[in-house]
């Protein structure tokens, strides 16, 4: 039975087939042996390690029974003392009473949960158990029970606090690794998610696990990630980020190699683009890789406006990008080098704005850099009763008494700010780290050649990021190579309903993501 | 090991190269002299033209101390003057135009010599502002620099990639330094007050809009005549109208407003305008056509030896105003409007291209470049005689004047 | 890991990088000098004599799909015959990409930095590409990829921009007595589009689909194009004669951009996105092509190859600066430039034609 299952599962899926859902269990039935049933079951469930089970005599009579449940999305008090308890040990009293053991009494008289279903097909017992329900079936029948017992309700564990999204979710990872598999559970009940631990650190053994969809995600991926991950030696691990680096291509890259994350939603989104993650107990934070730039560019928040709006917002979001990094050297290249190239009016009016400042450009430019970096990392330890106060005070009133003292520009007030402002248009936090750090050299390089010096500065950079690989993927995909169905929602988000495949550059094995409507139209 | 090896090995050839270079070029921005106007006199100046004495101004003897310069070879025969803006009198933060202060606004300095390059190196050594051309706004030059030959003055201006070719060139009847000197009132810079002027082509079509250093260079280089935009000033204002006919590269004579309307009408440069006339039907009046649209198709008729031209013109235009008159909406008085205006035109255009044929013998229409290009069997073979052709040809015009709005 | 391949549209980028280079900056000058006002007939001419010539190095390439140009001259002649016949092609590549550079350098002296001497330009230059060229094909066609639509798209700028400034009249009379002149001009436009051969140098490692040749024709084509449009509206803008006193035409077509209103009144900073990285991504693959020439010819083996790049950087700073004089550098090479159609029509078609014979007796055999 099993090998048909394996078989069944491993064929290519048909066209207009969205594979992932359980109606392909559906053929599929209970047996009368119970450990026949709770194997099949697992492996239908792709044996991950979170699925338990436990056999048990009801109330001491010869009838087997066994349940099987997943344990980060189950109440487990409830399990214990709804389920558990009262048929094994309390069942004792019912049985005695005299009523015969058979599944409609088990049903009716032994479980004090407050809602149990009978189910008898794969596909029902599968969805359930995914979604922290328990299943529970007897010795001889062919029918089983499923019986609710979700934890998971309600409340959100922790709020985001490094990716905060407009409509989002407002959920973000904790430390505890068994809630946070929960999590990502909850959002992809798909039988074929696949978890596979490993213990990383020779005296933390901490945790670590996997998490891919098999059938979407490229097998040459997770097998390159499961040894990476095999070949860390750590003694203690202290970061999400250290794992990531120990596995990098290129450890010493400014840019990031691992995508952080502590967002849920948008760990189960990558995971349905193909991508694999890596969780660690002790760390409210996951890891998704491959990673390429434009991946690091998007936003939860792109996909609950209009595609007009998102696609506008995500082009001003490059746009952040190319000038936090790039404003002041390019401010220092045209004054400095090419007044020309700037209308009359407008040279002449930084002209006077700065007549009797001390300072050349480069040298103004990089202490109001250094003074603005020093803001930046102080407001991060600041306690929050003064954090307003000092932020105001740093920035409004030292940026303008330094005008009036004639020690800065004014000009160059307003291109220090709007470079700051936009470093924090980008989403990943680390990569706006990275074009903060590329302020300084891209500077250099204009106060020596001017904007030629920008020019060999940007044609450096971009043979670099070129150059950069990630598991196999380049970092700038699907920009190039060029994979002109993936520009849909790379630059632009085209609207939802063209969005029918999955990213090319990951290489999934199963590309269609959901009916195109050209093919509706064919099929009504 | 090597990856890093080699990574910091190109890191060190990048840091050496960039420290090593000294920043040869660069120039902070309020550390250069942005030379917004130039204009070139001839020297000895006429002894008719007298210069006008600013407040500031030493008395002229005492100034050309500092003007004149060591020749390496020949004699001072030109006048530069240079208009630089005072950046620290500019109140740049109570908004645009406002002359808030008594102050000058700009610094005129003269400097003689025979060559422009040495002299504008020469003023090196009177301010410590380098000298930056890429925002030249104006050219003006004399009369007598111009009637001298252009040709002879302007190699620099082709030459330096900083000269723009842009820069409008004018042509001053008097000196030409009295025009930088003019202290406008809605604007601090007189050269930027006078390039702003010619933004209004598309209203008044007696000036000579392209009169750009671009153009000048293209006929110069063609051998082609054309003419040059005037520029007459009093003490605060500046006035562009009429034109200088330049032939073979000198200057010969100037052309009037209206020969400059002319001009531009047939050679289709003409952007809006106005024209009057009399009413017609012997009414007391008169109408003013404001020209929106104007073609002129110029068409080179070859007889043998013997070349005329048939110009069309083709102009659309609102009734705008009329004079002495009750409006007349009705078709017959436009329709005979209309012919009134394109006897009008026809004859504007005639007379102006039997003047230029006969006063200047220049060939200001370009027809020489039609010729070349529709007819170039007959250039080929008569082309080297165009000057001796030019003031013979004959010249029809004809113009279809239709009148398309009427106001109210 | 699947074998990384190049797939077909970077087979298009890859070769319209190659053939825009340097000669964007001077191409109207020389066609003038020859063709005057119809120089863009023979342009388009020569930009067909390439797509021909062009078609024969695709087929040769097609013939041995695996091996690039100077492995497929050493398999096909011989050790010692096929240096030979590579030698004439390390030398020319050379001294084009060292007369390359040199008026890059002469130009960005002449329009951005006055002051900077030579040497420190070439040097940079030379770095950056030599760190491109050691990152291998696919990183160097990750660069062409996005440097090639800026550039193309800011060509397509620089041409539509000056037109409230063209004359039509400029381009008549149309082919009066000049056809003589046509003709010959088209070996010069003919030469202005050199570089096509690098299809040699890179087809071993690209996905080998139908479309393939469609692609390559479109990045001859391209170039074809644009070079040919620039001509069209620089004559229209400022006339045959005076393009003869001109030394960088599109340059000052560049700075003679006029648009009243816009924030950036002098649009010439468009052009200096553009010819930097044009000069760039030429020298790159030329530098790319002469490794592997050299490579071959020396039997380097792969580890070993970045250490000839930075060998040949250094010859050519060599090169660059060796010829003290502007002038004499522009007229050595226009004089250069003649000698590239012996490429074309000599020793590709007589490579292809051996390369065949020799392939139909491998397939009998």
């Amino acid at each position: 039975m099993s090998k048909l299952l394996k078989r069944r599962l491993g064929k290519k899926n048909k066209k207009f087939e969205i594979k992932g859902d359980t109606d392909h269990l559906k053929p599929f039935r209970l047996s009368e042996n119970v450990e026949d049933n709770i194997t099949r079951l697992k492996s239908a469930m792709n044996n991950t390690f979170d699925i338990k089970s436990r056999e048990f005599q009801i109330g001491g009579t010869q009838f087997q029974a066994a349940i099987l449940y997943i344990e980060d999305l189950v109440n487990e008090e409830m399990i214990m003392s709804h389920l558990l308890k009262p048929l094994v040990l309390q069942s004792t009293t019912v049985i005695d009473s005299g009523t015969e053991v058979n599944f409609q009494s088990v049903k009716d008289s032994m479980l004090s949960t407050d809602s149990v279903q009978e189910a008898e097909t794969f596909d029902e017992i599968v969805l359930a158990v995914m979604s922290g329900d328990t299943f529970l079936c007897i010795q001889g029948y062919t029918k089983g029970l499923i019986v609710n017992t979700r934890g998971l309700n309600g409340k959100p564990f922790a709020v985001p606090i490094v990716e905060p999204s407009v409509k989002g979710p407002q959920e973000a990872f904790v430390e505890t690794l068994k809630i946070n598999l929960g999590l990502i559970r909850k959002r992809i009940r798909d039988p074929n998610l696949m978890l596979e631990e490993y213990k990383i650190g020779k005296r933390s053994k901490s945790e670590s696990v996997i998490v891919y969809i098999k059938g979407i995600a490229d097998p040459d991926i997770v097998e390159d990630l499961r040894k990476r991950l095999a070949s860390v030696d750590l003694d203690m691990d202290q970061s999400a980020f250290q794992i990531g680096n120990l596995m990098a291509d290129r450890p010493g890259s400014i840019f990031p190699q691992v995508q952080i994350t502590e967002r849920p939603d948008k760990l189960a989104f990558s995971l349905s683009e193909g991508r694999v993650a890596v969780l660690t107990d002790g760390s409210p934070n996951a890891m998704l890789v491959p990673v390429t730039l434009p991946i690091l560019m998007q936003s939860p928040d792109d996909y609950y406006e209009s595609w007009v709006v998102s696609s506008i917002i995500r082009i001003s979001r490059y746009v952040g990008l190319f000038l936090s990094s790039l404003f002041p050297a390019i401010y220092i290249a045209i004054t400095s080098y090419n007044p020309g190239m700037l209308p009359t009016r407008l040279v002449l009016s930084i002209a006077a704005t700065r007549a009797g400042v001390p300072f050349s450009a480069f040298i103004e430019a990089l202490l109001m850099e250094a003074v603005l970096e020093l803001l930046q990392e102080a407001s991060i330890r600041l306690p929050k009763a003064v954090g307003q106060t000092v932020s105001i005070v740093g920035g409004l009133v030292i940026g303008q008494s330094a005008v009036q003292a004639g020690i800065v520009s004014p000009i160059m007030v307003i291109v220090i700010s709007v470079t700051a402002v936009t470093s924090f248009a980008i989403p990943d936090y680390s990569l706006g780290l990275a074009s903060r750090i590329l302020r300084v050299p891209f500077m250099i390089f204009a106060t020596t050649l001017g904007s030629f010096g920008i020019a060999i500065g940007m044609l450096l950079l971009l043979t670099y990021l070129s150059s950069v690989k990630n598991f196999g993927i380049r970092y700038l995909s699907p920009i190039t190579p060029y994979h002109f169905q993936d520009w849909k929602d790379t630059v632009i988000r085209a609207p939802l309903r063209d969005l029918t495949k999955r990213p090319e550059f990951l290489n999934p094995e199963d590309t269609e993501r959901s009916r195109s409507r050209k093919k509706e139209k064919e099929h009504s | 090991m090597r990856h890093s090896l080699k990574h910091s090995l190109l890191l060190l050839f990048l840091i050496g190269t960039l420290l090593l270079t000294g920043c040869w070029d660069q120039k902070d921005i309020d550390t250069r002299g942005y030379v917004l106007g130039l204009a070139i006199d001839s020297y000895p100046p006429d002894p008719q033209s007298s210069e006008s004495a600013g407040p500031n101004q030493a008395s002229p003897k005492e100034e050309e101390k500092l003007e004149k310069m060591q020749l390496h070879t020949g004699d001072p025969a030109y006048a530069m003057t240079i208009q630089l803006p005072i950046l620290a009198n500019a109140d740049m933060l109570e908004g645009f135009g406002n002359q808030s202060s008594e102050d000058s606004q700009s610094w005129e300095i003269t400097q003689i010599g025979n060559s422009f390059f040495s002299m504008n190196r020469e003023m090196a050594s009177r301010t410590g502002l380098s000298l930056y051309y890429e925002h030249l706004q104006v050219l003006l030059l004399s009369e007598e620099v111009a009637r001298k030959g252009l040709i002879n003055i302007l190699d620099m201006f082709m030459r330096e990639p900083e000269m723009r070719r842009g820069v409008k060139v004018l042509i001053c009847p008097g000196e030409a330094k009295s025009i930088l000197d003019v202290a406008p009132r809605i604007d601090k810079y007189s050269s930027v007050y006078l390039s702003g002027i010619f933004e209004n082509s598309n209203r008044n079509s007696r000036m000579v809009y392209h009169t750009n250093m671009g153009d000048v260079i293209c006929a110069l280089h063609d051998g082609h005549d054309f003419i040059l935009a005037k520029a007459l000033s009093t003490k605060d204002e500046i006035k562009t109208s009429g034109g200088a006919v330049f032939h073979n590269g000198k200057m010969v004579g100037w052309a009037t407003e209206i020969e400059v309307e002319a001009i531009n009408m047939i050679r289709n440069t003409y952007t809006g305008g106005v024209i009057l006339v009399d009413a017609p039907g012997g009414e007391e009046g008169r109408v003013a056509l404001e020209i929106t649209n104007e073609k002129a198709k110029v068409t080179p008729i070859v007889n043998g030896d013997q070349v005329s031209f048939r110009i069309d013109i083709k102009v659309e235009g609102d009734y705008s105003e009329d004079i002495n008159l009750h409006t007349h909406e009705k078709l017959p008085f436009l329709k005979s409007l209309e012919a009134e205006y394109e006897k009008e035109i026809q004859d504007l255009c005639t007379e102006t291209i039997e003047s230029m044929q006969e006063k200047f013998k220049a060939d200001v229409f370009q027809f020489d470049r039609i010729l070349q290009a529709e007819e170039p069997g007959y250039w080929e073979r008569m082309g080297s005689e165009w000057n001796s052709i030019y003031p013979e040809a004959g010249v029809s015009v004809h113009a279809d004047v239709n009148i398309i709005l009427t106001g109210i | 890991m699947k074998k990384e391949k190049l797939i077909s549209p970077q087979v298009m980028t890859l070769t319209a990088c190659g053939i825009l280079g340097i000669d964007i900056l001077i191409v109207q000058r020389d066609m003038v000098a020859v063709a005057r006002q119809d120089a863009w007939i023979s342009l388009i001419l020569g930009g067909m004599a390439a797509i021909l010539l062009g078609s024969v190095c695709y087929y040769l390439a097609h013939l041995y799909p695996d091996m690039d140009l100077p492995q497929i001259i050493l398999h096909v002649f011989g050790g010692f015959f096929g240096r030979m016949i590579l030698l004439p092609f390390i030398v020319y590549d050379l001294l084009y990409l060292g007369m390359s550079l040199r008026i890059f350098a002469q130009a960005l002296k002449m329009f951005l930095l006055s002051a900077t001497p030579m040497l420190p330009i070439v040097v940079l230059i030379l770095l950056t590409a030599g760190y491109a060229a050691s990152k291998g094909i696919f990183a160097i066609s990750g660069i062409m990829d996005i440097i090639f639509p800026l550039c193309a798209i800011t060509i397509l700028g620089i041409l539509l921009m000056p037109m409230n400034q063209i004359h039509l009249g400029n381009l008549k009379p149309v082919l009066y007595k000049n056809t003589g002149n046509v003709m010959k001009g088209i070996l010069t436009g003919y030469q202005q589009f050199t570089g096509f051969s690098t299809i040699a140098y890179f087809y071993c490692y690209t996905q080998k689909t139908k479309g393939t040749f469609k692609w390559y024709l479109a990045g001859l084509g391209i170039p074809i194009f644009l070079y040919v449009a620039l001509t069209v509206v620089t004559i229209m803008v400022f006339g045959p004669m005076d393009i003869g006193y001109l030394i960088y035409p599109t340059l000052t077509l560049a700075k003679s951009i006029e648009i009243p209103g816009t924030f950036l009144e002098r649009a010439e900073s468009f052009a200096a996105i553009l010819w930097i990285n044009i000069v760039f991504v030429s020298v790159v693959l030329v530098l790319f092509r002469t490794t592997r020439n050299i490579s071959e010819w020396l039997h380097v083996k792969p580890k070993y190859q970045n250490y000839v790049i930075w060998g040949i950087a250094l010859l050519l700073i060599g090169i660059a600066l060796f010829i003290r004089s502007g002038t004499q550098v522009l007229l050595f090479f226009s004089k250069m430039k003649k000698g590239n159609p012996i490429f074309g029509l000599l020793i590709f078609p007589c490579i292809t034609a051996v390369a065949y014979i020799k392939k139909r007796r491998e397939a009998r055999t």
